[in-house]
């Protein structure tokens, strides 16, 4: 039995067409240490791995570093999910960061130049340090590599021993010691944390429940709900409603719920905007009932604003006639 | 990582050879990927090590990832350009491992023979997205589908979920996706991706 931590592990891919693969990445630990919050994985190769330097470690995703730089740097995009909390802790941006300068680190973590000359049969120890968590943060989903490892426990403080991190660290040599400087002087470190929005609806894509740290939206289709160009509401409306009224309570809906109507790019603005009015009252006057006792529900109508899917297909205009009732998460918006 | 609407790849001029823009993941992950035969569960309070130190890379590279449990074939995209995707593929369930707080499917699929990536982006409602954004989960008894959690970054909006992969050819390509929560009551979902048959599977929790 290793006397090291194995909280998941993932493969690696050859980067050729026709490659074997048989590369691990093996995840060890997720730490709190002041400042920000450490990844700690191994990327190991088979004694059989011929070149080890055909294979991938990381993958294109989001990192606060793409949006500024050239991503050269695949472990800058390893994150921390925080799905209860709803939020994605990202890579750390390192001061003074000129990772668009070809070959230049835009991460805090271990060098990832002696990934270069890997061996084959060895696991060697890597560090990244991404966003600090909330000390109520206790689990995340870990984003290794280009793969999810669920439900990790966060726990405090670097893993010790802690050895030179410019050298080679292999799997149970101890653990690399994290740049603490360059962690307190990292730019910006708010803005490495990202907004995780969860999507979940009825069979039918007629009640849409997307939820986020700051509001949670509840979407009625607004063909199934109303007739063509009307407020009226159609016959199915009921099972429609029912079906809202039933998310939002499950979501924690009461005191004051916005409902806003919404209409596709088709007509006037102004014809639009008093159209989703009158459909926002409709429905708010029908749906109340079926909510807790004493909400409140004012309305208001934004016309073809705010889009949640392209006007240029007859799908996407589907999906943007439709009423939201939106409401603060429970607890409030984070 | 994929993103929904892909924004261009920067060049791969850095100095670190082993450093791409693109991981695939062929052999486990994720949940599936926990409590491997030679793994100690959990970590250490603050050491992550006991004992004499000793090199312990053959513990981690001894690793057997998990197995289907399931399987259905399709096409792996509808874009027409600049290659017809019309060789039949094979997807394959590794898992649905439903938490608390999110749920992860782990899939895999390969092909008789190579097909480029340019076959397997779809045409939706949202534009050109790529196979592991588009992957529902669908729970027939509560009557709710799921759909991968999303990052809403700045600069564009990112599916929680391995990046499509550059190519599918007989060695599988292991993708995991991560879903809102399933209800506590949830025992199997249908696994539902774009152009194949849906699949029913266990969920393990």
């Amino acid at each position: 039995m290793p006397s090291v931590p194995i909280l998941g592990q993932v493969a690696l891919k050859n980067n050729s067409e026709t490659g074997e693969s048989a590369a691990v990445a093996t995840l060890h630990g997720v730490r709190r240490i002041p400042g920000g919050t450490v990844i700690y994985f191994s990327i190991g190769y088979p004694a059989s791995t011929e070149d080890t330097s055909t294979f991938i470690v990381g993958l294109d995703k989001y990192s606060p570093a793409y949006s500024r730089s050239n991503p050269t740097t695949s472990l800058a995009k390893n994150m921390l999910v925080d799905t209860a909390g709803k939020k994605v802790y990202t890579s750390l941006i390192p001061a003074g960061d000129t990772s668009w300068i070809s070959g230049h680190s835009d991460c805090i973590c271990s060098d990832s130049a002696g990934l270069s000359d890997y061996h084959s049969g060895q696991a060697r120890v890597i560090y990244q340090v991404v966003a600090p968590m909330p000390d109520s943060v206790k689990s995340v989903d870990v984003f290794i590599s280009g793969q999810v490892i669920g439900n990790v426990k966060v726990d405090n403080g670097p893993m010790t021993p802690e050895v030179d991190p410019s050298k080679p660290v292999l799997v149970g040599m101890g653990w690399p010691k994290i740049d603490q400087s360059a962690v307190a002087s990292s730019v910006e470190p708010a803005k490495s944390v990202i907004d995780l929005t969860t999507s979940v609806a009825d069979l039918e894509q007629t009640v849409i429940t997307r939820a986020t740290p700051k509001q949670i939206s509840v979407a009625l289709a607004s063909d199934v709900l109303l007739a063509t160009d009307s407020a009226t509401l159609s016959p199915k409306a009921q099972v429609v409603l029912q079906r809202a009224a039933a998310d939002v309570k499950t979501a924690g809906g009461t005191g004051v719920l916005q409902v806003v109507g919404y209409t596709d790019d088709t007509g006037s603005t102004s014809h639009n905007v008093d159209l989703s009015q009158r459909r926002a009252a409709a429905v708010a006057a029908a749906i109340k009932p079926l909510l807790e006792a004493g909400v409140q529900l004012p309305t208001s109508g934004k016309g073809e604003a705010d889009p949640v899917a392209p006007n240029t297909t007859a799908e996407g205009r589907t999906l943007n006639r439709r009423v939201s009732i939106v409401f603060a998460p429970e607890g409030g918006a984070k | 990582m994929s993103r929904l609407r892909r924004a261009t790849s920067g060049n791969l001029t850095g100095s670190i050879a082993v450093v791409a823009i693109l991981a695939l993941s062929l052999a486990g992950c994720a949940g599936d990927g926990k409590l491997t035969p030679k793994a100690s569960p959990g970590s250490t309070a603050s050491s992550g090590s006991s004992g004499a130190m000793r090199d312990e890379s053959e513990a981690v590279l001894g690793w057997t990832p998990p197995t289907p449990v399931a399987k259905t074939e399709g096409k792996p995209g509808d874009r027409p350009i600049p290659q017809p995707a019309t060789v039949p593929t094979t997807a394959e369930i590794i898992s649905v491992r439903a938490g608390d707080a999110s749920t992860i499917l782990t899939w895999q699929l390969s092909s008789a023979t190579d097909i480029p990536v340019q076959g397997l982006t779809l045409n939706t409602t949202h534009g050109v997205r790529s196979w592991p954004d588009a992957v529902h989960l669908v729970d027939p008894m509560g009557q709710k589908t799921y759909a991968v959690d999303t990052m809403d970054a700045k600069i564009d909006t990112y599916g929680v979920c391995s990046r499509f992969p550059s190519h599918v050819g007989p060695d599988p390509v292991r993708m995991t996706s991560e879903y809102p929560p399933l209800s506590a009551t949830v025992t199997s979902v249908s696994v539902q991706i774009p152009n194949f048959a849906p699949v029913t599977v266990s969920v393990t929790r």
